[in-house]
């Protein structure tokens, strides 16, 4: 095998510690918004430019206007989180954060990177924990963007195989929701295999 | 040496004829308790049994992935325990919880989820769950869910 195979034991570790983080951060927005969040079955697929390019079409379909926060994370393993949410919904987000009906950009703008930092921090940060591992994190950037301008050239140069780990944040009585992409490098591909062996050979011991 | 008792279950208002004991106590005296495990992560379930084991190792130990098995082994089965899952494909946890407390209103369903949402909660106890605990378990957390399934 080699050492950036991953099998399915992997990716149902992976896809697990992804559910239990995403519970820690949807109460975490819970609180925020004073709302139940639904939660999502996380999707993981192992791919490559290509692959990606189509993944985030389908996951997004045709949707013009996205606001899109990504953050860089490193250190044992890295990779970008990405936080895709369509203008009504960071509109929705921007009105019940501000307590406005008409918020302006800047005010949307700063709800959704509050909202992606509050995410990105707690998912990743209790991935890493239940890994056995540390990472830090890097300043995140908002931009307006149509969805198929989502993947740039800096991620085409950095990336070659690709885990994308994905699911949806929903909280239907505010409208409003967002996709979550988290994509790892690939020597993070090898470092996670060996994180998730270590943690399978503590279940089996 | 255990009490035979009736049983009296507020749910159905029927006295029912239930060995009464806890099932910690059971299993110390040879009891092979029926425990269904229900989550769509290998890794859950396996996490789960795993620290199970260490307070029940006799235990009858059932596996499903998702609600739809779950409901259809407990109508098979009749576990004296549940532990159920909540966010999982074909019928999630709150369907699977709410058809299960419908065929037997006493049955002892505990919910272990990542969902730590306090609405959630209520959710599930509303639906007759006796327990929520967050993901993932410890030994620690499955001693104070044993310790509370008492008849």
């Amino acid at each position: 095998m080699q050492t950036d195979e991953f099998t399915g034991d992997h990716l149902d570790v992976l896809k697990e510690l992804m559910n239990i983080a995403m519970g820690n951060a949807t109460a975490s927005i819970a609180d925020l918004l004073q709302a139940f969040g639904t939660m999502h079955i996380p999707h993981l697929a192992i791919t490559d430019m290509d692959g990606l390019k189509n993944y985030i079409d389908d996951a997004l379909g045709s949707y013009e206007r996205y606001y899109v926060t990504k953050q860089l994370f490193g250190g044992i393993i890295g990779g970008e989180f990405i936080f895709v949410m369509t203008d009504e919904s960071a509109a929705n987000l921007g009105n019940y954060l501000y307590d406005v009906s008409q918020p302006n950009d800047a005010d949307i703008m700063d709800a959704v990177i509050e909202l992606t930092n509050i995410l990105s921090s707690t998912i990743i940060s209790r991935l890493t924990e239940e890994l056995k591992t540390k990472v830090q994190f890097f300043a995140p950037s908002t931009e307006i963007i149509s969805g198929n301008l989502l993947i740039g050239d800096e991620e085409t140069l950095n990336y070659h195989k690709i885990i994308i780990v994905s699911t949806v944040m929903e909280f239907q009585s505010h409208k409003i929701s967002g996709q979550i992409f988290i994509l790892a490098r690939d020597e993070t591909i090898v470092r996670l295999r060996e994180l998730i062996d270590q943690k399978l050979e503590e279940l089996y011991a | 040496m255990k009490a035979l008792k009736l049983f009296y279950c507020k749910y159905s208002r029927s006295l029912l004829p239930l060995i009464c004991y806890n099932i910690i106590t059971s299993i110390r005296e040879g009891h092979n308790v029926k425990i269904l495990v229900v989550d769509d992560s290998k890794l859950a379930r396996l996490t789960l049994i795993k620290t199970l084991k260490e307070y029940e190792p006799s235990a009858e130990i059932y596996e499903a992935e998702n609600g739809e098995i779950a409901v259809e082994l407990f109508k098979s089965e009749n576990p004296r325990v549940v532990f159920l899952d909540l966010t999982m494909p074909v019928m999630d946890g709150y369907e699977a919880l709410k058809l299960i407390m419908e065929m037997d209103p006493c049955a002892q369903v505990v919910v272990v989820s990542a969902d730590i949402q306090a609405q959630a909660q209520e959710q599930v106890l509303a639906l007759g769950a006796k327990l929520m605990v967050p993901k993932p378990i410890n030994s620690d957390k499955m001693l104070v869910v044993l310790q509370q399934l008492v008849f």
